[in-house]
């Protein structure tokens, strides 16, 4: 198997971050009624800064791998950084060729969180 | 630190080695000599938990720990590493995922799989090899270079405060001989102290050690500086009598 496929479903097993905040100062859901895909974020902020981050969710590897992967990146970032994070880079994020039909999937967690700090 | 106090150890019931007194401090590079059964490889089995051989007298310290009735993985966990003089070999485990695997059970944390691929990668190149490198096999079919090499990327890679390579330079050719010494250099820092257990002196032109060690018929008969491994190199081993008592640097 793909060394890249490996580690999506390594995430997807063994995720990041897969914790409920108690005292978030944001939180979001976002899901994919077509598929089943459900997200939930919850972030802490530290002067706009992203100090802490949970998510709970359920689907398909792909949306909760890019959930695992999401809430990596945005850690320590500005909710200005955040906001600019484009598709294109949660699609290279994940390092695998996402097919059309599967790109709500992979897009789902970035929604949720950009949902979240709106 | 690594502290070796009155070290005796046995094997089915004969015994190896017969009172070994060793200290390598932190940020230390001590070199083990010694011609073939002098014990060496039972040494570095035994520092590295090995169920095969009992301690029968004296204590293994790594900083305040004592090692002597902790498995393997423990340790590991404490900060000591092995690298074995033949690796095993397991089919179907791959290089990067044994590498992530052992990484997150020695730190105690679990990291993002994808950044730590792209760490990995980098540290694959440094030591001449091939990204595809991490997709092969634990061990199986790697030349005698690339095992050696695995040893070290390993050594990279977990980031132990201690060190015990064993023969980590036998086999190699002279350019894999200096990467493999370039691995082992970027590892060594002031915190981080290692011990090489070796047949010649030829490793020791490019890492320097502090301090040269000389054991036959399980103890240590000579200690010295790097001076030391260029006389064995000249004269052998034989001018140095089994039953020589050097007076170790009981204070050091």
């Amino acid at each position: 198997m793909d060394i890249y496929r490996e580690y999506i479903l390594d995430l997807y097993k063994n995720p990041l971050n897969k914790k409920r905040l108690p005292a978030a100062d944001v939180s979001g859901q976002g899901d994919n009624a077509s598929c089943g895909d459900v997200i939930s974020m919850q972030l802490r902020f530290e002067n706009d800064i992203v100090i802490d981050i949970g998510f709970q969710g359920d689907g398909c590897a792909i949306s909760q791998a890019a959930a695992s992967l999401i809430t990596d990146e945005v850690k320590g970032k500005s909710i200005a950084d955040i906001a600019l994070i484009s598709d294109g880079q949660m699609m290279d994020m994940l390092q695998i060729p996402i097919s059309h039909t599967r790109h709500k999937c992979a897009l789902l967690a970035l929604k949720t969180i950009k949902k979240a700090i709106e | 630190m690594l502290q070796m106090q009155n070290l005796h150890i046995s094997v089915e019931g004969k015994k190896i080695v017969k009172g070994i007194d060793l200290v390598v401090p932190a940020g230390e590079v001590h070199a083990i000599m010694g011609p073939n059964g002098a014990g060496k490889s039972t040494l570095a089995n035994v520092l590295g938990g090995h169920p095969k051989y009992q301690i029968t007298q004296g204590s293994i310290t790594l900083d305040t720990d004592e090692l002597k009735d902790l498995s393997p993985d423990e340790r590991a966990k404490k900060g000591l590493f092995l690298s074995m003089q033949y690796i095993p070999e397991i089919a179907g485990v791959s290089i990067a995922n044994f590498l992530r695997l052992a990484y997150n059970s020695v730190k105690g944390e679990k990291v993002n799989p994808l950044t730590f691929h792209e760490v990995l990668a980098k540290k694959v190149k440094q030591l001449d090899l091939d990204e595809d490198f991490l997709k092969r096999s634990l061990g199986v079919g790697l030349s005698g270079g690339e095992k050696k090499k695995l040893e070290v990327l390993q050594l990279l890679v977990l980031e132990p405060s201690f060190a015990v390579l064993d023969e980590t330079d036998s086999g190699l050719d002279v350019d894999a001989l200096k990467v493999v010494a370039g691995g082992i250099n970027q590892f060594h820092n002031p915190d981080r102290g290692v011990l090489l257990i070796t047949h010649y002196n030829r490793l020791l032109d490019y890492v320097e050690p502090d301090r040269v060690h000389i054991m036959k018929d399980g103890r240590i008969v000579q200690s010295g500086g790097k001076e030391l491994a260029k006389n064995i190199e000249k004269e052998g081993y034989n001018v140095i009598p089994a039953n020589a008592q050097i007076p170790m640097e009981k204070n050091s």
